[in-house]
Protein backbone atom coordinates (compact mmCIF):
# COMPACT_ATOMS: atom_id res chain seq x y z
CA UNK A 1 0.00 0.00 0.00
CA UNK A 2 2.64 2.71 1.21
CA UNK A 3 5.08 1.10 -1.74
CA UNK A 4 2.02 2.01 -4.00
CA UNK A 5 1.59 5.58 -3.02
CA UNK A 6 5.62 6.00 -2.98
CA UNK A 7 5.56 5.11 -7.12
CA UNK A 8 2.14 7.41 -7.46
CA UNK A 9 3.86 10.21 -6.12
CA UNK A 10 6.87 9.34 -8.00
CA UNK A 11 5.08 9.06 -11.66
CA UNK A 12 2.80 12.27 -10.43
CA UNK A 13 6.31 14.02 -9.47
CA UNK A 14 8.07 12.88 -13.08
CA UNK A 15 5.01 14.10 -15.39
CA UNK A 16 5.06 17.49 -14.24
CA UNK A 17 8.93 17.75 -14.32
CA UNK A 18 8.30 16.50 -17.63
CA UNK A 19 5.51 19.15 -18.02
CA UNK A 20 7.99 21.61 -17.36
CA UNK A 21 10.96 20.70 -19.58
CA UNK A 22 8.47 20.48 -22.38
CA UNK A 23 7.53 24.06 -21.60
CA UNK A 24 10.74 25.70 -20.99
CA UNK A 25 11.64 23.70 -24.27
CA UNK A 26 8.60 25.28 -26.56
CA UNK A 27 8.91 28.88 -24.72
CA UNK A 28 12.25 29.34 -25.35
CA UNK A 29 12.39 27.69 -29.27
CA UNK A 30 9.57 29.62 -29.84
CA UNK A 31 11.52 32.86 -29.81
CA UNK A 32 8.53 34.81 -27.46
CA UNK A 33 10.82 33.84 -24.47
CA UNK A 34 10.98 37.70 -24.03
CA UNK A 35 7.35 38.37 -24.52
CA UNK A 36 6.37 35.57 -21.75
CA UNK A 37 9.11 36.69 -18.97
CA UNK A 38 7.90 41.04 -19.24
CA UNK A 39 5.12 41.64 -17.27
CA UNK A 40 2.86 44.74 -18.65
CA UNK A 41 0.21 43.48 -16.62
CA UNK A 42 -3.36 42.04 -16.76
CA UNK A 43 -7.01 42.22 -15.84
CA UNK A 44 -7.68 39.83 -13.47
CA UNK A 45 -11.66 38.69 -12.81
CA UNK A 46 -12.37 36.52 -9.17
CA UNK A 47 -15.87 36.17 -8.51
CA UNK A 48 -16.91 38.21 -11.76
CA UNK A 49 -15.38 41.30 -10.04
CA UNK A 50 -12.44 43.15 -12.66
CA UNK A 51 -8.85 44.02 -10.81
CA UNK A 52 -6.28 46.08 -13.02
CA UNK A 53 -3.30 44.36 -12.33
CA UNK A 54 -1.18 47.24 -13.94
CA UNK A 55 1.13 49.37 -13.47
CA UNK A 56 2.09 51.64 -11.31
CA UNK A 57 2.49 50.02 -8.38
CA UNK A 58 2.32 46.24 -10.57
CA UNK A 59 4.09 43.95 -8.06
CA UNK A 60 1.63 45.51 -4.85
CA UNK A 61 -1.26 44.79 -6.65
CA UNK A 62 -0.03 41.31 -7.35
CA UNK A 63 0.22 40.69 -3.70
CA UNK A 64 -3.88 41.10 -3.28
CA UNK A 65 -4.91 37.90 -1.61
CA UNK A 66 -8.48 38.31 -3.16
CA UNK A 67 -9.12 33.95 -3.83
CA UNK A 68 -7.53 31.88 -0.22
CA UNK A 69 -10.56 33.57 1.42
CA UNK A 70 -14.07 33.55 0.77
CA UNK A 71 -14.84 36.99 -0.47
CA UNK A 72 -18.33 38.07 -1.49
CA UNK A 73 -18.65 39.94 -5.38
CA UNK A 74 -19.49 43.42 -3.20
CA UNK A 75 -16.51 42.77 -0.86
CA UNK A 76 -14.27 42.38 -3.85
CA UNK A 77 -15.88 45.18 -5.19
CA UNK A 78 -14.45 47.61 -2.74
CA UNK A 79 -10.99 46.11 -2.43
CA UNK A 80 -11.30 46.79 -6.59
CA UNK A 81 -11.75 50.31 -5.81
CA UNK A 82 -9.47 50.75 -3.20
CA UNK A 83 -6.75 48.65 -5.05
CA UNK A 84 -5.16 51.36 -6.66
CA UNK A 85 -4.55 53.41 -3.45
CA UNK A 86 -3.80 50.30 -1.14
CA UNK A 87 -1.05 49.95 -3.70
CA UNK A 88 0.71 53.38 -3.98
CA UNK A 89 0.39 53.14 0.09
CA UNK A 90 2.23 49.73 0.18
CA UNK A 91 4.56 50.80 -2.19
CA UNK A 92 4.96 54.00 0.07
CA UNK A 93 6.06 51.88 3.23
CA UNK A 94 8.52 49.79 1.83
CA UNK A 95 10.34 52.92 1.29
CA UNK A 96 12.58 51.30 -1.45
CA UNK A 97 13.86 54.77 -3.09
CA UNK A 98 11.29 56.83 -1.44
CA UNK A 99 11.94 59.67 0.48
CA UNK A 100 9.60 59.22 3.49
CA UNK A 101 8.87 63.62 3.04
CA UNK A 102 6.76 62.28 -0.23
CA UNK A 103 4.37 60.70 1.58
CA UNK A 104 1.27 62.22 2.20
CA UNK A 105 0.17 64.11 5.13
CA UNK A 106 -2.18 61.56 6.48
CA UNK A 107 0.42 58.91 6.11
CA UNK A 108 3.06 60.02 8.90
CA UNK A 109 1.01 58.70 11.57
CA UNK A 110 1.32 55.23 10.12
CA UNK A 111 4.15 53.17 11.51
CA UNK A 112 7.33 52.54 9.93
CA UNK A 113 8.53 49.16 9.28
CA UNK A 114 12.08 49.65 8.37
CA UNK A 115 11.99 52.15 12.29
CA UNK A 116 10.51 48.92 13.97
CA UNK A 117 13.12 46.68 12.58
CA UNK A 118 15.79 49.03 11.96
CA UNK A 119 16.11 48.88 8.84
CA UNK A 120 19.10 50.64 6.99
CA UNK A 121 18.22 52.45 3.04
CA UNK A 122 20.34 49.82 2.01
CA UNK A 123 17.67 46.55 2.59
CA UNK A 124 15.55 45.93 0.46
CA UNK A 125 12.23 45.94 2.11
CA UNK A 126 9.31 44.06 -0.45
CA UNK A 127 5.78 42.76 -0.14
CA UNK A 128 4.93 39.22 0.31
CA UNK A 129 0.98 39.44 0.53
CA UNK A 130 -2.14 41.48 1.49
CA UNK A 131 -4.73 39.43 3.33
CA UNK A 132 -7.27 38.89 5.96
CA UNK A 133 -9.51 41.55 4.51
CA UNK A 134 -12.24 42.60 6.81
CA UNK A 135 -14.76 44.81 4.64
CA UNK A 136 -17.80 47.21 5.88
CA UNK A 137 -19.30 49.97 3.38
CA UNK A 138 -17.22 52.77 5.23
CA UNK A 139 -13.61 50.76 5.89
CA UNK A 140 -11.49 48.29 4.75
CA UNK A 141 -9.27 46.09 7.15
CA UNK A 142 -6.29 43.98 6.31
CA UNK A 143 -2.48 42.49 7.36
CA UNK A 144 0.19 43.42 4.75
CA UNK A 145 2.76 41.13 5.39
CA UNK A 146 6.65 42.60 4.43
CA UNK A 147 10.01 40.57 4.22
CA UNK A 148 13.45 41.65 3.76
CA UNK A 149 16.92 39.97 3.91
CA UNK A 150 17.85 39.53 7.38
CA UNK A 151 21.94 40.23 8.40
CA UNK A 152 22.28 36.47 8.35
CA UNK A 153 21.24 36.07 4.56
CA UNK A 154 17.49 34.20 5.54
CA UNK A 155 14.11 35.97 5.14
CA UNK A 156 12.89 37.85 7.89
CA UNK A 157 8.93 38.21 7.54
CA UNK A 158 6.78 41.21 9.66
CA UNK A 159 2.92 41.86 9.71
CA UNK A 160 1.27 44.70 10.28
CA UNK A 161 -2.47 45.83 10.33
CA UNK A 162 -4.02 48.49 8.33
CA UNK A 163 -7.46 50.52 8.19
CA UNK A 164 -8.59 52.45 5.28
CA UNK A 165 -11.66 54.28 4.75
CA UNK A 166 -13.58 55.90 2.12
CA UNK A 167 -13.44 59.87 2.01
CA UNK A 168 -14.74 61.45 -1.34
CA UNK A 169 -13.73 58.83 -4.15
CA UNK A 170 -10.75 57.98 -2.50
CA UNK A 171 -9.35 55.27 0.18
CA UNK A 172 -7.34 56.60 3.09
CA UNK A 173 -5.17 55.46 5.58
CA UNK A 174 -7.42 56.15 8.79
CA UNK A 175 -5.28 54.04 11.16
CA UNK A 176 -3.83 50.72 12.37
CA UNK A 177 -6.44 48.10 13.77
CA UNK A 178 -4.70 47.47 16.98
CA UNK A 179 -2.04 49.23 18.73
CA UNK A 180 0.73 47.37 17.63
CA UNK A 181 2.05 45.08 14.48
CA UNK A 182 1.49 41.62 14.78
CA UNK A 183 5.09 41.65 13.94
CA UNK A 184 7.92 38.87 13.01
CA UNK A 185 6.29 36.17 11.61
CA UNK A 186 7.60 32.04 12.01
CA UNK A 187 7.45 30.06 8.90
CA UNK A 188 7.58 26.50 8.25
CA UNK A 189 7.07 24.08 5.49
CA UNK A 190 3.37 22.86 5.30
CA UNK A 191 3.21 19.22 4.04
CA UNK A 192 2.98 20.43 0.25
CA UNK A 193 6.34 21.74 0.58
CA UNK A 194 5.21 25.79 0.82
CA UNK A 195 6.22 28.33 3.58
CA UNK A 196 3.88 29.20 5.82
CA UNK A 197 4.05 32.05 8.23
CA UNK A 198 1.97 32.76 11.83
CA UNK A 199 3.03 35.36 13.98
CA UNK A 200 5.51 34.40 16.53
CA UNK A 201 3.23 35.19 19.60
CA UNK A 202 0.80 32.75 18.09
CA UNK A 203 3.36 30.26 17.24
CA UNK A 204 4.49 30.28 20.74
CA UNK A 205 1.09 29.45 21.86
CA UNK A 206 1.22 26.44 20.07
CA UNK B 1 11.44 5.03 21.86
CA UNK B 2 8.77 6.97 20.45
CA UNK B 3 7.58 5.62 16.80
CA UNK B 4 6.48 7.75 13.97
CA UNK B 5 4.43 7.33 11.18
CA UNK B 6 4.70 8.31 7.83
CA UNK B 7 2.67 10.98 7.93
CA UNK B 8 3.97 12.28 11.21
CA UNK B 9 7.67 12.47 9.56
CA UNK B 10 6.39 13.92 6.63
CA UNK B 11 4.45 17.00 9.12
CA UNK B 12 7.81 17.28 10.76
CA UNK B 13 10.17 17.46 7.83
CA UNK B 14 7.88 19.19 5.64
CA UNK B 15 7.86 15.79 2.82
CA UNK B 16 8.84 12.93 2.17
CA UNK B 17 11.89 11.04 0.16
CA UNK B 18 10.17 12.04 -3.28
CA UNK B 19 10.27 15.59 -2.49
CA UNK B 20 13.23 15.59 -4.10
CA UNK B 21 11.72 15.47 -7.65
CA UNK B 22 9.07 17.84 -6.47
CA UNK B 23 8.84 20.61 -8.98
CA UNK B 24 5.58 22.90 -8.78
CA UNK B 25 4.23 26.40 -10.36
CA UNK B 26 2.42 27.08 -7.67
CA UNK B 27 -0.48 27.30 -9.88
CA UNK B 28 -3.85 25.85 -10.75
CA UNK B 29 -6.42 26.30 -13.37
CA UNK B 30 -4.72 29.14 -14.37
CA UNK B 31 -4.79 31.11 -10.82
CA UNK B 32 -2.08 31.15 -8.01
CA UNK B 33 -2.48 28.27 -5.24
CA UNK B 34 -1.46 30.66 -2.85
CA UNK B 35 -4.19 33.27 -3.55
CA UNK B 36 -2.27 36.22 -4.94
CA UNK B 37 -2.38 37.30 -8.59
CA UNK B 38 -0.38 35.29 -11.63
CA UNK B 39 2.74 36.36 -11.64
CA UNK B 40 3.71 37.23 -7.69
CA UNK B 41 6.13 34.20 -7.34
CA UNK B 42 8.48 33.16 -10.52
CA UNK B 43 7.59 34.34 -13.85
CA UNK B 44 4.69 36.78 -15.16
CA UNK B 45 1.43 36.54 -15.58
CA UNK B 46 2.10 34.74 -18.68
CA UNK B 47 4.51 32.02 -17.84
CA UNK B 48 3.76 31.56 -14.15
CA UNK B 49 2.06 28.40 -14.73
CA UNK B 50 5.66 26.91 -16.86
CA UNK B 51 8.39 28.36 -14.21
CA UNK B 52 8.80 26.12 -10.99
CA UNK B 53 8.38 28.12 -7.73
CA UNK B 54 9.08 25.06 -6.14
CA UNK B 55 11.92 22.91 -7.28
CA UNK B 56 13.53 19.98 -5.90
CA UNK B 57 11.10 20.44 -2.64
CA UNK B 58 12.48 24.00 -2.11
CA UNK B 59 10.15 27.27 -1.91
CA UNK B 60 11.66 29.85 -4.19
CA UNK B 61 8.36 31.85 -4.70
CA UNK B 62 9.66 34.72 -2.06
CA UNK B 63 13.25 35.21 -3.82
CA UNK B 64 11.57 35.41 -7.26
CA UNK B 65 9.27 37.82 -5.72
CA UNK B 66 11.46 39.94 -4.44
CA UNK B 67 13.23 39.90 -7.52
CA UNK B 68 10.41 41.04 -9.34
CA UNK B 69 10.30 44.16 -6.96
CA UNK B 70 14.12 44.88 -7.20
CA UNK B 71 13.51 45.15 -11.24
CA UNK B 72 10.48 47.50 -10.45
CA UNK B 73 12.12 49.63 -8.29
CA UNK B 74 13.09 52.76 -10.13
CA UNK B 75 17.16 53.29 -10.23
CA UNK B 76 18.04 49.74 -8.51
CA UNK B 77 20.69 47.98 -10.31
CA UNK B 78 19.71 44.84 -12.19
CA UNK B 79 23.68 43.12 -11.49
CA UNK B 80 22.29 43.68 -7.64
CA UNK B 81 19.17 42.39 -7.81
CA UNK B 82 20.18 39.48 -10.39
CA UNK B 83 23.14 38.74 -7.37
CA UNK B 84 20.20 38.83 -4.50
CA UNK B 85 18.18 36.36 -6.01
CA UNK B 86 21.21 33.98 -6.17
CA UNK B 87 22.09 34.51 -2.97
CA UNK B 88 18.81 34.50 -1.77
CA UNK B 89 17.97 31.21 -3.18
CA UNK B 90 20.75 29.72 -1.82
CA UNK B 91 20.46 30.66 1.91
CA UNK B 92 16.94 30.23 1.88
CA UNK B 93 17.33 26.71 0.30
CA UNK B 94 19.60 25.97 3.36
CA UNK B 95 17.25 27.48 5.49
CA UNK B 96 14.39 24.73 3.95
CA UNK B 97 16.69 22.00 4.77
CA UNK B 98 18.54 21.57 1.29
CA UNK B 99 21.68 20.22 0.59
CA UNK B 100 25.04 22.52 -0.50
CA UNK B 101 24.41 20.52 -4.51
CA UNK B 102 21.08 20.89 -4.87
CA UNK B 103 20.81 24.57 -3.46
CA UNK B 104 23.95 25.57 -5.70
CA UNK B 105 22.14 23.68 -8.83
CA UNK B 106 18.67 25.65 -8.20
CA UNK B 107 20.67 29.07 -7.39
CA UNK B 108 22.59 28.48 -10.66
CA UNK B 109 19.29 27.50 -12.72
CA UNK B 110 17.33 31.04 -11.90
CA UNK B 111 20.95 32.84 -12.00
CA UNK B 112 21.40 32.08 -15.71
CA UNK B 113 17.79 32.25 -15.95
CA UNK B 114 17.48 36.00 -15.26
CA UNK B 115 20.83 36.53 -17.06
CA UNK B 116 19.79 35.46 -20.28
CA UNK B 117 16.01 36.57 -20.11
CA UNK B 118 16.03 39.02 -17.48
CA UNK B 119 17.19 42.26 -19.68
CA UNK B 120 13.58 43.18 -21.15
CA UNK B 121 11.96 42.52 -17.78
CA UNK B 122 14.54 45.03 -16.44
CA UNK B 123 13.68 47.51 -18.93
CA UNK B 124 10.32 47.66 -19.25
CA UNK B 125 9.94 47.13 -14.74
CA UNK B 126 12.33 50.49 -14.79
CA UNK B 127 9.96 52.21 -17.66
CA UNK B 128 6.91 51.69 -15.35
CA UNK B 129 8.76 52.53 -12.60
CA UNK B 130 10.35 55.52 -13.20
CA UNK B 131 7.89 57.04 -15.14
Amino acid sequence: MYQEQQVNRLHTYLKQFGSLVLGFGLLFSSGYAAEYFVDKGHVDGVSGISFEIKPPYLNEKKAFNLRAENLSPWQLQQISDAMPFIAAFTNAQLGNGVSPALLPASETKVRSIRNIQNLNSDTFLAVKTIQNWQITAQQIQFNIDYFYTGQDGHFVFFRDNYIFKSNKQKWVFEKHAKTEPEGVLVCEKSPQGWRVCVPLHRAKDH
Amino acid sequence: MQECNIELTRQVHGGGFWDFLKFDSGTSNGAREDGNALGAGCGTVKSDAYVPDMMFGIDVSQACFQHDQSYSTCGFSRLTADTNLSNNILNDCKAQGGNALTCNVIAGVYGVGVTLFGASAFNQAQAQSCN
